[in-house]
C-alpha cells in the first residue's frame, strides 16, 4: 500500500529528528495549524505551531519592510533551545526544536533538503 | 436509549431506539478503537450497561485506550473477550468466548453479559468476524440480530477493500450506517463523519468534521476560530475566557504577537487564535485570519471611537464571508453603547448577532459561542 500524506511527512521528519540534538520537528501552516508533529509527547505541539507561524510572519514582515527579501531561516535561541524554522513552500514552514550544542550547519542542510521534500509532498 | 454525544449527528438523528443495529464503517487505516470506547462512555452516561465483544486485542487494550482518552465508564461495564480464543492465551476477563469462530458461541457469551436488556453492545470488530473467524456476511447479519434482541448494537467495520458484495451484505443486516473517512487537502487532514441509511428516521445527508481528542474523546472539529478587534477591547480576555486553556504573547499589558487558546464547548473542540489588536501588527492578520472558520469580533461598546477600526478589521479578516458574531463588550460599565447602535456604526447585516458580554466576568460567553456554533454548521451544511 503506499503511503498517506502524513506518513510521508512524518518519514520527512524522522530524517531531521534523526540529527544528533535535534529534540523533535513539525510542519506548520503559514496559518498557524499544525500538519505534522514529531515532537515529544510532552511538548504542546498545536501551541508551538501557532508561535512558529507567528514568528515566521513577523519576520516575513520584518524582511519585507527592510526591503531585504523574504526570510530562509529563523533561529532563535531560548536558554535550554535551539528552534530553527524554514519555510516549506508557499503554504508550509518546518520546525525543528534542539539542545543548544547542536551542530547548526549539519541541521539546517537536513532542514533543506527535508522542508524541499515537504513541499513536494505537500505542493506535489 | 443511546445517543451518539455528536453534535449534528444528534440533531438529526435523535435517541436511537433500543434494539437498533448500527454500523461504524471506516476507511482503511482509521482507528475504531475510539469509536467504540465513545460509544460505552456514552451507553454508561445513559444508564446503560456497555458490553464491549473484542476479537482482534485483549481486553487489556481496550482499557488502555479508555484510559488514554480519559474515560471512565460510570454504569456498567463488561468485557467479552474474544480474542484470547483466538490466538490460544488464556483470558484475564470475566467473560470469554468458548469458541470465537462459531457464531452461537459468540452469541451465549454476549447474552450472558448483556443479561438483563438495556444494554448497547459494541462490536470490535465485523472486519476481524471476516477476517479471522471466516464468518459469512449472512452469519454475521444473523449474530448481530441475535445480540439485537436484547441489546443496541453498535459494530466497528475496517473496510479493508472487500468489495462491495461483502461490504453490502454486512450493511443489510444494519438499521443505520455510520461512514468514516479521510480527507487530505494541501495543508488539512480532516476525518469526517456521516450517517445515512436510518431505519428509524427520515434524516438528511449531514457530514461533519469529527476529531479524536485524548484525553477527551469524540469532537466535532472546528479548526480555527479567530478572535478579533480593536486594542483594549478585551480580545485576551475573551480568548482567556473562552478557552479551556489559553496563552498570550503580551508585552507591557498589550498583545503583541497573539493569544492562543483551546475550546472544547458542547461537543465541539477548536483552536482559538487571537489577534493583536494595534494597526501596526496588521501584517500579521492576514496569518492569523487564514483558514478561520469562525470569528469572533470584540468592541469596547463604551468607546465608539474605535468602532471605525474594528470596521476596519473586519474587512483585513474578510469577517463578512465567514460565520461572525460580535461581542459588545465591557457592557458592565456605564456608557456601553446599545446594540442596534454598534449594529449601525459596524454597518452590519441583520443576520450577524451582537452579543452583549464582559469577558472579564465570562458572562455572555455561552451565547457567543452558541451562536458561532451555530453559524459554523448551517454554513458546513451547505
Ligand atoms: N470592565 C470590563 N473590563 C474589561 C472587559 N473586558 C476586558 N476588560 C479589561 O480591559 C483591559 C483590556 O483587555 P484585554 O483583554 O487585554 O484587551 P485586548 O487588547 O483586546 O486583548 C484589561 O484591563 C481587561 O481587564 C469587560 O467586559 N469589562
Ligand atoms: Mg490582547
Amino acid at each position: 500500500m503506499t503511503e498517506t500524506k502524513g506518513e510521508a511527512l512524518r518519514n520527512a521528519l524522522k530524517k531531521v529528528t534523526a540529527v544528533h540534538g535535534v529534540v523533535g520537528a513539525a510542519i506548520v501552516a503559514r496559518n498557524g495549524l499544525l500538519i505534522a508533529s514529531e515532537l515529544p509527547k510532552d511538548v504542546d505541539e498545536r501551541r508551538l505551531g501557532a508561535m512558529t507561524a507567528t514568528m515566521m510572519g513577523a519576520v516575513e514582515t520584518a524582511g519585507m519592510t527592510l526591503n531585504k527579501g523574504s526570510v530562509r531561516r529563523v533561529i532563535a535561541e531560548v536558554e535550554h533551545s535551539t528552534i530553527v524554522a524554514t519555510g516549506a513552500g508557499q503554504k508550509a514552514i518546518m520546525v525543528c526544536t534542539a539542545d543548544n550544542g547542536v551542530n547548526l550547519g549539519m541541521l539546517m542542510l537536513e532542514m533543506e533538503d527535508q522542508s524541499a521534500q515537504v513541499r513536494a509532498i505537500l505542493e506535489g | 436509549m443511546l445517543r451518539f454525544g455528536i453534535p449534528t449527528i444528534d440533531d438529526e438523528v435523535g435517541w436511537i431506539p433500543d434494539g437498533s443495529r448500527i454500523l461504524i464503517s471506516a476507511a482503511p487505516g482509521i482507528d475504531l478503537t475510539p469509536f467504540g470506547a465513545h460509544i460505552a462512555v456514552k451507553a454508561s452516561e445513559n444508564g446503560m450497561r456497555a458490553v464491549y465483544l473484542t476479537n482482534n486485542k485483549p481486553g487489556t487494550a481496550v482499557r488502555r485506550e479508555f484510559d488514554f482518552l480519559g474515560f471512565r465508564p460510570n454504569g456498567d461495564f463488561v468485557i467479552v473477550d474474544a480474542f484470547s480464543g483466538i490466538v490460544g492465551l488464556p483470558s484475564q476477563e470475566k467473560v470469554c468466548v468458548g469458541t470465537p469462530f462459531e457464531p452461537a458461541s459468540v452469541a451465549s457469551s454476549v447474552r450472558d453479559a448483556s443479561d438483563g436488556g438495556g444494554s448497547v453492545v459494541i462490536v470490535d470488530s465485523i472486519s476481524s468476524m471476516i477476517d479471522v473467524c471466516g464468518m459469512s456476511p449472512t452469519q454475521i447479519s444473523g449474530l448481530v440480530k441475535e445480540m439485537s434482541k436484547k441489546s443496541t448494537v453498535v459494530a466497528l467495520f475496517s473496510n479493508w477493500h472487500y468489495g462491495e458484495e461483502i461490504t453490502q451484505g454486512i450493511a443489510q443486516g444494519f438499521d443505520a450506517v455510520v461512514n468514516l473517512w479521510n480527507v487530505e487537502e494541501i495543508t488539512t487532514m480532516k476525518q469526517m463523519m456521516a450517517i445515512s441509511n436510518v431505519g428509524w428516521k427520515k434524516v438528511r445527508q449531514t457530514s461533519v468534521p469529527i476529531k479524536v481528542l485524548r484525553p477527551g474523546g469524540l469532537r466535532v472539529y472546528v479548526p480555527k476560530i479567530l478572535v478579533t478587534g480593536p486594542y483594549n477591547a478585551g480580545k485576551s480576555s475573551m480568548t482567556r475566557a473562552i478557552s479551556t486553556s489559553s496563552v498570550s504573547v503580551d508585552r507591557m499589558g498589550t498583545t503583541v504577537a497573539m493569544d492562543h487558546g483551546y475550546l472544547d464547548y458542547n461537543g465541539f473542540a477548536t483552536e482559538v487564535f487571537g489577534t493583536p489588536g494595534q494597526e501596526m501588527f496588521d501584517p500579521l492578520l492576514a496569518y492569523l485570519a487564514d483558514e478561520a472558520v469562525g470569528i469572533i469580533l470584540v468592541v469596547d461598546s463604551t468607546a465608539p471611537g474605535t468602532f471605525p477600526r474594528a470596521k476596519d478589521m473586519l474587512a483585513r479578516t474578510r469577517a463578512l464571508n465567514l460565520p461572525l458574531v460580535v461581542a459588545a463588550n465591557h457592557s458592565d460599565k456605564p456608557g456601553a453603547k446599545p446594540v442596534e447602535e454598534i449594529r449601525a456604526e459596524l454597518a452590519l447585516p441583520d443576520n450577524v448577532p451582537i452579543l452583549r458580554t464582559v469577558a472579564t466576568a465570562g458572562s455572555g460567553i455561552r451565547d457567543v459561542l452558541d451562536k458561532l456554533m451555530k453559524r459554523i454548521l448551517e454554513v458546513n451544511d451547505k
